[in-house]
């Protein structure tokens, strides 16, 4: 195997080398679930794309495959990034078929979904792991962000060495407070938007360039 | 009172012919026999039934004339009780006590098949794991436990068996030879291969005798002393080495950190619950 692996080295080495300036950077999109995750990424990918990701659910967990949009080209201030955007499935430390019942689901539904949720929060950490560049972390504004998930993924994503940005999402609902997340993570940039009515938006995407480019 | 009957304790004369035909009280027919040398350390011990008689298993064997069964029956006996072995511990002959602490814990295992020996077997297997998962935490202690050793340990030799017995022999009365000891000694460094982890076995010379079984035997202890926190045990266990618990059909708890460092990422979960797992390209065998 040693000559074999050698040899892989040294290639992935040399493509490293000539596709590293073009290669889009992989850009994670994590935040515990029902945080507008996959309404961001609709967002970012209609803007730029036309297209959307995938479909946004007020539901819990309606999100429980990663799903990726590629070549994302974002352009400001003159400044141009090419990234894929990578939707994860809300993380969480606790699963329960329960909570989706009282969205008016059968219980056989709603125990899939649970399994389902909780796959996909092993695959959005299996992600965090090796196959994203950056995070863009979404926080619902009008909740508590002082929760052990938080804490414990911008642990990670922090020892990861990971760029991160932390949108305080959800500014059009009346509780919303952005200052509460700018207390919790007081080490990052918060930035503050609506992805559901596109407010702020081009600061969003003034700092994605800036972080990820 | 050379005579005991190991079952009600009644005592009989050396040379009594009561005993020939059973214990004429409870009908028995194992009996113990303790020297008049023996008898004067260890008579207040030998009142009750096994769970004192840790005590005196270590005064007979101090006392130096005690046949070869007499330690063997005593570590038999002090299966359910621990506590009084690890207290033996401190009475001078620190490397023999542990030794038998531990053959004793390993035949308490044996004794209880039920809920104890798969408890005793899940702490001995996430010890493993977690000494094989902590390289580098494991390299640490060991430096640690170098500046512990006991002089006792690193003034014999080098080899694993020969330090241990002379060790043993050195902390008994001189009246004990290591011929009069074999049985004890293989037994005990058996249970200590047993119960020393992967790491453990490439450097046991470097490990004194009492480093790793007293840690052992303490974790095994644990359940016996508190058996109603055994289930307490058991999920606390689970919240540290499980990524995910299934709690019932549709109920998960995930541990985080645990989901973010495996190697191999879970793709799918199953009812009865199985993993399906995806295994990562580092698994590949060489030969490919």
């Amino acid at each position: 195997m040693g000559l074999f692996t050698e040899l892989k080295d040294s290639i992935s080495r040399v493509t490293d080398k000539l596709f590293s300036a073009q290669e889009p950077k992989r850009i994670g999109i994590y935040g515990p679930p029902n945080a507008g995750k996959t309404t961001l990424a609709n967002r970012i990918a209609r803007d730029w794309t036309g297209d959307a990701v995938g479909p946004e659910s007020h539901i819990p967990h309606e999100t429980r495959r990663a799903r990726r949009k590629e070549n994302v080209e974002i352009e400001r201030n003159g400044k141009k990034v090419t990234i894929d955007i990578v939707d994860t499935p809300g993380v969480t430390t606790k699963v329960d078929y329960e909570e989706f019942l009282d969205h008016d689901m059968e219980k056989e539904d709603a125990v899939r979904r649970s399994r389902e949720a909780t796959e996909g929060v092993a695959e959005a950490m299996h992600w965090l792991r090796e196959d994203v560049d950056g995070v863009i972390y979404v926080l619902d504004s009008s909740t508590d962000p002082f929760t052990q998930v938080n804490t414990m993924l911008i642990g990670i994503i922090e020892s990861q060495d990971l760029p991160v940005l932390i949108l305080a999402n959800k500014t059009d609902l009346e509780e919303s407070s952005v200052q509460r997340i700018r207390n919790a993570f007081p080490q990052h940039e918060t930035i503050p938007l609506s992805a559901l009515e596109g407010d702020n938006m081009d600061e969003v995407y003034a700092k994605i360039a800036e972080y990820f480019g | 009172m050379p005579h005991q009957c190991t079952n009600c304790g009644r005592a009989f004369e050396d040379g009594s012919k009561e005993m020939l035909s059973g214990c004429p009280d409870c009908g028995g027919n194992k009996f113990q026999f303790l020297p008049a040398s023996a008898m004067d350390g260890a008579e207040p011990a030998n009142g009750g039934a096994g769970a004192t008689s840790a005590s005196a298993g270590v005064g007979a064997t101090t006392g130096g004339t005690a046949p070869k069964k007499a330690p063997e029956d005593s570590a038999g006996a002090q299966s359910g009780a621990n506590p009084s072995a690890d207290a033996s511990a401190s009475t001078g002959a620190e490397s023999s006590a542990s030794k038998t602490g531990s053959s004793a814990s390993k035949t308490e295992e044996e004794d209880r098949p039920g809920a104890m020996n798969r408890a005793a077997k899940t702490v001995r297997d996430w010890v493993r794991t977690g000494s094989e998962e902590t390289e580098n935490g494991r390299k640490a202690t060991e430096n640690g436990r170098k500046t512990t050793e006991r002089p006792n340990a690193s003034e014999n030799g080098t080899s694993e068996p020969a330090p241990e017995d002379t060790a043993q022999a050195s902390a008994r009365s001189d009246i004990v030879t290591e011929a009069e000891l074999p049985d004890d000694a293989s037994r005990a460094s058996t249970a200590e291969t047993e119960s020393s982890t992967a790491a453990g076995t490439s450097e046991t010379a470097e490990t004194p005798a009492a480093a790793d079984p007293p840690e052992d035997a303490e974790v095994i202890d644990t359940p016996d002393e508190n058996a109603p926190g055994l289930k307490e045990l058991r999920e606390e266990l689970n919240s540290q080495f499980e990524s995910i618990r299934i709690a019932e059909p549709g109920q998960y708890e995930l541990n985080l950190m645990e989901l973010f460092e495996r190697e191999e990422y879970i793709i799918a979960l199953q009812e009865d619950g199985k993993y399906v797992i995806e295994v990562p390209d580092g698994w590949e065998t060489p030969d490919r």
